[in-house]
């Protein structure tokens, strides 16, 4: 039985390696990407990354994550922020690029060619469940939360696309 | 004296509450305690070939774990590096490494009490609330044996006649299998033939007393004691968060007076079979030492 | 119908397995599922205590608890290649549900003793309990039919296979996600393909050698068929 374990978790790396495909990138080059020149007249999008609901609840991670200059003290790790809306930007697209540029690290399931598509599971560290089990991130555009994952939602120009922290996801909902 | 001369009754306690203590606890001072000590007391236990296949499988399954949980949990502060645009942190590595611990820990745990145990002392132990079953454990045990040695008996008889295995495997796996159909056959009636034989002597119609090789002494109840209080140590220090060891999103260990009794009631607890065994091996020194 | 009944009780176990899977989720399933095998293994072993069991049979079962653990001896050199299940199949669908229980049960503590017991022991000794309980129950059709005794000998491989990856899973990753366990599931793919032809083989090859001699017990040595 036990040299079925090993084969097991040899057969399981094998398979995710096969599945997903490898790209590496060092921690610079995820952040690598600049700033970008808003010219006048471009289609624009706002993103916005706000946690303020989980600093006001507090706990242990975030409490860590304060502590280690993860979270800002406000809550909110991307202010609005203006990013050129090119052809074929998906909302997580525009969101990942806005992330990279500032530096925050998004931890995420799925990818845009899979059915269900992109699930956002923690952002710089701040997952999912951290202040408690109905809590995690949600995302929404012009504040309303549409019914598409945000890979599967290609925004208009002007469109303010943000992703919250909320602490009570079933009274959200509900 | 070995750990093994314990009564039954103390070999099962010990094993069953490291088993879950590690378990629970999930902590890796605890887990790494535990595999030092059940494999330091392991080493009189195991042959040479098994210490060999041992070394060359825990390290790997060590490195397996700890390898595929950042595959699958991107938690964590500290990214090292990204992979598909998801980040392997520094915690997830931690993570993987202190649960192949724990999961190395109960494996070695297991394995020494599957080397400390027999069908005998499983039997003595639940003799007492499961008579029944422990008379079909006690016969199927005797009968293993018995069964090897028909079995090759069986092959024997073939050959004499001529009938050899034919070299493509499913020939083997087909002979074999009808060589065990007989072994089968010819069992059933023997066992039924002295089934028999054991009803018409009235076997099993009164009340029966066991052959109880297993005594409980002072020195059982003893140790039983001792288990139990490294157990409440631990424990009661578990309750109060003093064990605790959080790796998201960034590593926080509890540490102070409280943390450092409870691992020591952990620990303790953990070797106690090795020190078990070296105060017999020291008590037998001295003896000799006076001839 | 009095006898059926009582073996409703343990029939509802797999229920409760699902159930638990459902409902409690994140660190506690581990500690429900060992603590639902165990209850379940302690109300299989106290009500067979109770019954009326005599000499002969707990002979002849102990016997084919022996030749099944003997078996998997046998055929130790091809790795997922064992007689047990077959065995705990015919003796459950000759002496009754609650044999190939038994059977099934302490085969694989008895053979625990020589291959290693691990932590997934309680949950070993469920499955294999379960296959012989349920061709106990199955029986009559069972024995009529031999396409569909082969067809749930390939279901009780599979079964036994998931109830395994469960575990892993559970132990692993400390909560169910149907994402875990289709991965655990796809991995040990061709594990469970040699379960599935090993049962089904193994089947094949005993079930008229191994079913008259069972036959033979029953009727020669007036061993009870209960349920």
């Amino acid at each position: 039985m036990k040299k079925d374990l090993i084969v097991l978790l040899a057969l399981i790396l094998l398979a995710v390696v096969l599945i997903s495909g490898i790209d590496v990138k060092s921690v610079d080059e995820y952040y690598l990407l600049h700033a970008e020149d808003v010219k006048p007249g471009d289609p624009t999008v706002t993103v916005r990354v706000d946690a303020s609901a989980a600093v006001k609840a507090g706990g242990k991670p975030v409490e860590a994550l304060l502590s280690l200059g993860d979270l800002p003290p406000d809550g909110v790790l991307l202010p609005d922020t203006a990013l050129v809306l090119r052809e074929g930007d998906s909302a997580y697209g525009l969101f990942l690029r806005a992330a990279r540029i500032h530096k925050l690290t998004v931890e995420h399931e799925g990818n845009e060619k899979s059915l269900s598509g992109v699930y956002v599971k923690g952002i710089n560290g701040l997952s999912e469940f951290s202040c408690g089990s109905s809590s995690g991130w949600i995302f929404t555009v012009n504040g309303k939360a549409p019914e598409t994952s945000p890979s599967a939602y290609y925004p208009a120009d002007g469109d303010v696309i943000e992703w919250r922290f909320e602490t009570d996801l079933n009274g959200f909902f509900n | 004296m070995t750990f093994s001369d314990f009564h039954p009754l103390v070999t099962a306690a010990w094993y069953l509450s490291v088993l879950i203590l590690t378990t629970a606890a999930g902590h890796p001072v605890l887990s790494a305690g535990a595999i030092l000590f059940t494999g330091l007391y392991s080493l009189p236990l195991t042959g040479a070939k098994e210490k060999k296949d041992d070394l060359f499988f825990y390290p790997l399954l060590f490195l397996l774990v700890a390898v595929t949980n950042p595959l699958f949990s991107h938690k964590g502060r500290t990214p090292l590096f990204f992979l598909n645009d998801n980040p392997v942190t520094l915690e997830a590595i931690l993570y993987g490494a202190s649960f192949a611990l724990t999961l190395i820990a109960v494996l070695l745990i297991c394995k020494c009490m599957t080397k400390d145990s027999s069908a005998e002392r499983f039997t003595a132990l639940i003799g007492r609330f499961l008579p029944k079953t422990a008379t079909v454990l006690s016969v199927a045990l005797r009968y293993v044996p018995l069964l090897k040695r028909r079995a090759g008996e069986i092959r024997e008889a073939q050959r004499g006649i001529g009938l050899v295995s034919g070299e493509s495997l499913t020939d083997r796996v087909v002979l074999t299998a009808k060589n065990y159909s007989s072994l089968i056959g010819w069992s059933m009636v023997s066992a039924a033939e002295s089934a028999r034989s054991m009803r018409a002597r009235n076997y099993g119609v009164t009340k029966r007393t066991s052959l109880d090789p297993f005594r409980f002494t002072a020195r059982d109840a003893g140790m039983l004691i001792l288990i139990a209080l490294c157990l409440a140590v631990t424990v009661t220090g578990g309750i109060t968060g003093a064990l605790r060891f959080d790796f998201y999103p960034a590593l926080a260990v509890k540490t102070g007076a409280i943390t450092a009794v409870s691992l020591a009631g952990g620990l303790l607890l953990a070797a106690l079979p090795m020190l078990t065994e070296g105060w017999g091996w020291m008590k037998w020194r001295i003896l000799r030492s006076k001839i | 119908m009095k006898k059926r009944l009582s073996l409703l009780p343990l029939a509802l176990i797999p229920v409760l397995i699902v159930l638990g899977t459902v409902i409690a989720n994140g660190k506690y399933l581990l500690y429900f599922g060992y603590g639902v095998a165990m209850l379940a293994l302690g109300a299989f072993f106290l009500t067979f205590e109770k019954k009326e069991n005599d000499t002969l049979r707990l002979v002849i079962l102990a016997v084919t608890v022996a030749l099944s653990s003997a078996g998997r001896v046998l055929f130790a050199a091809l790795p997922a290649f064992k007689p047990v299940s077959a065995l705990t199949v015919l003796a459950g669908m000759w002496f009754g549900g609650e044999a190939g229980f038994l059977v099934g049960a302490l085969s694989a503590l008895l053979s625990g003793f020589y291959f290693g017991l691990g932590p997934w022991l309680p949950f070993q000794m469920l499955s294999w309990g379960l296959i012989g309980l349920f061709a106990g129950l199955f029986r009559k059709p069972l024995k009529k039919s031999l396409p569909l005794l082969c067809v749930y000998g390939a279901a009780a491989g599979a079964l036994y296979s998931l109830m395994m990856d469960v575990f892993m899973a559970v132990w692993k990753d400390g909560g169910l996600t149907a994402k875990n366990l289709l991965l655990y599931f796809t991995a040990s793919l061709p594990t469970t393909a040699v379960y599935l032809v090993s049962n089904v083989v193994f089947l094949l090859l005993l079930r008229k050698p191994v079913g008259n001699a069972f036959e033979r017990v029953i009727t020669k040595y007036g061993m009870e068929e209960t349920e």
